[in-house]
């Protein structure tokens, strides 16, 4: 397997679209706890001023999002980086599976290299097209709905009410938070401990342990 | 006893003047000899009057024998013959007086034809005065000796029943008592001065009575005891008061009379009369005041402050000792007027007539003989629970009535009632051993449950729940309003709202648990916990026996046993009453940090049931939306948990996987 040394994996727009989103993720819901549990958590003041927030970064991931959707639609790259193929699921995650699960401990190598064409393995590339094409559009459909109830109420009642819109958001966010513990976790798991890390904020991956990797 | 002659003699003619008074000081020795000269003796008197011939003389013949005293009137002296019975004199309470004490103006014989009355006040001065100021004398002016032959009369005390009934009937007849219900049984344990003499001082008083074999019952004559005084100096008394303290006590007047049946003593028992233990001489016959029977048929009744035992003494005399007053509770009670009121009848207003409907004449102000009361009508209240029972197997076989069972005059509420109360009515007639053997854990069954609670399936069953105090030995007592406002240092608390503190009127077993926890809270030497009992809640009177019904243990020994169906909790009020609440029935299954039910396990609430499953989807239910957040926190805590076990297993192969790198390497 041979890398083009110094070949961008993650843009510059995709590092900055990703930290601005990360941020404005950890803030949702850390507001979005003062909001669930008012009686337990009172870190941004009152709850109004929770509310506020939580709009504002709402907003930031609304925007957020399509400055991604247009970026990869643009580059012609949304259905081939994160929608799955039939392959996906026969030979790709099982593969994952095993690696995640046993080889990995062992020092086995990856299954599967990034690439800047093809930048998330099976699994990854399956879990990141349930967030990004169902759980994210609609944790901001039903964000924006819940920001003016006013507003949206014919289309709140045709949906079938505050409750269940609510009901959807909650539980989006619960999974989100729960994504976010393992996603932080799992970039963790490159050739070194920081390699994912480091490629997210520079764009490449560890120079020397790709050399190495290409030579081995 | 010349001496009191003389001295009343000196005293007569000293009285007047102060020099006179020391002449009579002066010569007090010369009278007195001159007294004990002219005395006359008991034996000079009954030359004539201790010979019945002195009743067969004529008037002329015994005027020859005395000094006539012409003009003289003669002095009433009722029933009182010239005869005395010498022999029976001398057993009389007045043996030891000479008659010269009492027939004072004889100084010597013969005497004068014609005597002064004789002064009874000489030693019975206070009786005197009693009859002197009562209606009695105003009315009848009888004199003491009409009533009371002095040469006659034993000591009131030794006096019978009857004896003393026969004083007044010399005059009274019975009549007049017509209004008097159970006329017999009061002329048969009371004297006539029980009523008649309000002021006198009454006593119960116990005889030992046996069987003759005519059938009548008899007072056990000392012959008839003798025997058991043996090694008791032939005193029944200490034979029978064996501890020697003076008061009969309740087990051993029980062991002797076992005793007394051991030796063949046909059915001795002890039999009760009220008399009079100390009489007052002023009678009357208001009849205001004797008709109001309140003046026995209570609890408070005069005669209760007396209890004495009757025995014969050996020189023929009767003997009373003091006895113990618990023995008032082992004889029938008398229906007590204020007693009666706290009965469950008394409180709810019955009155006499309302069951006893033979007395409404009574009410109408007529006399009436009453023979005896006719049956009482219970049904007029009861009517559904008399029908019940009518049908039942038990009056088609016992045909016992209701009173057979409950007495109508001490009956209290049937939810006061205690478990052992109320086995009681069944064991009177029924043995609980019987039949029972075989039930498992007979001892524990007996003991926590009550006879109905197996034998009328219908009646409704629930589990009440109380506060109740655990020493340190284990024992349970039950607490009571004032002892709970003291654990929780309050004045007059109202336990209900403090308990039910939602006031939905039912109580979730968080708000019981707070409460007992607000109890115990202090430093307590014993355990303040739930009480917890079985029982009838509302009964049937249709009892079933072999009980094929009965000897399914699932009936009790499974969730749908009846008794879940209402779980109430007991809490006391101020003033004595006790008001409950329904309980929900998670206390007795739920996990609690104090011990709620120490001793109770049925084996039924703890079974996963039916209606659990519905109990569980109505919980669901309940929790509704916020299963979004619990649901929400399992993803987070798995996400958690694979970061947190995936990271651990990386951290334990770091080793092997380094070895390998440099093996590689």
């Amino acid at each position: 397997m041979t890398l083009p040394k110094g070949e961008l994996l993650h843009p510059l727009t995709i590092r900055i679209w990703h930290w601005v989103h990360a941020i404005a993720i950890v803030l949702l819901v850390l507001t979005g706890l003062q909001l669930r549990f008012p009686d337990f958590i009172t870190w941004f003041g009152t709850f109004k001023r929770a509310v506020n927030i939580h709009n504002i970064f709402g907003f930031i991931v609304l925007f957020d999002y399509a400055l991604w959707f247009f970026f990869y639609a643009l580059k012609r790259q949304l259905i081939k980086q994160y929608v799955p193929a039939p392959e996906d699921f026969t030979i790709g995650m099982p593969t994952q599976s095993a690696y995640y699960f046993g080889r990995i401990f062992f020092g086995d190598p990856a299954p599967f290299e990034p690439t800047p064409g093809a930048k998330f393995n099976s699994l990854q590339k399956t879990t990141y097209f349930g967030i990004m094409f169902v759980l994210v559009p609609l944790q901001i459909v039903t964000g924006v709905l819940l920001w003016d109830l006013k507003r949206f109420h014919p289309l709140i009642e045709a949906l079938g009410g505050v409750r269940a819109i609510d009901a959807f958001h909650i539980i989006i966010a619960y999974i989100v938070t729960a994504f976010l513990v393992v996603h932080i976790y799992l970039s963790t798991l490159g050739h070194t401990f920081f390699a994912h890390f480091m490629a997210m904020i520079v764009g490449y991956e560890g120079k020397e342990a790709r050399h190495k990797k290409a030579s081995s | 006893m010349a001496l009191v002659a003389d001295k009343k003699r000196g005293a007569s003619i000293a009285h007047p003047f102060f020099t006179i008074r020391l002449l009579f000081l002066a010569f007090f020795p010369l009278f007195v000899w001159t007294g004990v000269a002219f005395s006359v003796e008991n034996e000079a008197c009954l030359k004539c009057h201790g010979t019945r011939d002195i009743l067969k003389m004529s008037r002329e013949e015994r005027l020859k024998m005395v000094i006539p005293a012409p003009g003289k009137q003669e002095v009433k002296k009722g029933k009182l013959t010239l005869y005395v019975d010498d022999e029976r004199f001398r057993s009389t309470v007045h043996r030891e007086l000479q008659c010269v004490d009492c027939h004072t103006d004889i100084e010597a014989l013969p005497h004068p034809q014609r005597m002064g009355m004789v002064n009874c006040a000489q030693c019975h001065e206070e009786i005197v005065g009693q009859y002197d100021k009562s209606k009695h004398a105003k009315v009848s002016h009888r004199l003491c000796f009409e009533c009371h032959n002095p040469h006659a009369t034993t000591s009131f005390k030794e006096l019978s029943q009857q004896e003393r009934i026969g004083i007044c009937l010399q005059c009274h007849k019975k009549d007049g008592h017509q209004w008097l219900p159970q006329q017999k049984l009061h002329f048969r344990y009371l004297e006539c001065t029980v009523c008649h003499s309000p002021e006198a001082v009454k006593g119960l008083f116990f005889q030992l009575t046996a069987q003759g074999k005519d059938g009548k019952r008899f007072n056990l004559p000392y012959r008839q005891l003798e025997d058991f005084t043996r090694g008791y100096n032939g005193d029944v008394a200490k034979a029978i008061d064996r501890n020697g303290n003076g008061v009969v006590e309740v087990h051993e007047i029980n062991r002797f009379i076992a005793k007394l049946k051991e030796q063949g003593v046909q059915s001795p028992r002890l039999e009760e009369k009220v008399l009079v233990l100390r009489p007052y001489h002023n009678f009357t016959d208001e009849v205001k005041q004797i008709k109001d029977c309140t003046m026995c048929h209570v609890s408070g009744a005069p005669f209760y402050s007396q209890v004495m035992l009757r025995l014969p003494e050996r020189t023929g005399g009767v003997r009373t000792v003091k006895m113990d007053k618990a023995i008032i509770g082992k004889i029938p009670p008398i229906p007590s007027k204020d007693s009666y009121f706290a009965t469950v009848h008394g409180q709810n207003r019955v009155e006499c007539i309302d069951c006893h409907a033979d007395l409404t004449i009574l009410r109408a102000g007529e006399g009436f003989e009453v023979k005896g009361l006719k049956t009482p009508v219970c049904e007029h209240c009861h009517k559904d629970e008399l029908a019940e029972y009518e049908g039942s197997l038990h009056a088609q076989v016992s045909e016992q009535i209701c009173f057979s069972c409950h007495d109508p005059h001490s009956s209290v509420p049937f939810e006061e009632l205690s478990v052992e109360q109320r086995q009681a009515i069944c064991t009177k007639c029924h043995h609980p051993e019987l039949g029972h053997d075989w039930l498992p854990q007979k001892e524990l069954h007996f003991k926590a449950l009550e006879c109905a609670m197996c034998h009328a399936p219908q009646a409704e069953k629930g589990i009440v729940f109380y506060l109740q105090r655990v020493g340190r030995e284990g024992k349970a007592e039950r607490l009571g309003y004032s002892e709970i406002a003291k654990l929780l240092d309050l004045e007059r608390p109202d336990l209900g709202k403090l308990l039910d503190r939602d006031k939905n009127g039912f109580l979730e077993d968080r708000e019981v648990l707070s409460f007992l926890k607000s109890l115990g809270g202090k430093e307590q030497r014993d355990k303040v916990e739930l009480g917890v009992r079985v029982l009838v809640l509302k009964p049937s009177h249709n009892y079933t026996d072999m009980g094929t019904k009965a000897k399914d243990c699932s009936l009790c020994h499974s969730s749908r046993a009846a008794f879940y169906k209402k779980l109430i909790m007991e809490i006391p009020e101020q003033g004595g009453g006790i008001r409950t609440l329904p309980l929900d029935k998670s206390i007795l299954v739920g996990i609690h940090p104090i011990p709620v039910t120490s001793d109770f396990y049925l084996l039924g609430e703890s079974k996963i049931a039916k209606r659990d499953i519905s109990d569980i989807l109505f919980l669901v239910r309940k929790i509704g939306y916020k299963w979004l957040d619990v649901i929400g926190i399992i993803f987070i805590l798995g996400g958690l948990g694979f970061v947190g076990l995936h990271g651990l297993v990386r951290i334990l192969t770091l080793r092997m996987r380094k070895k390998r790198k440099n093996k590689q390497g």
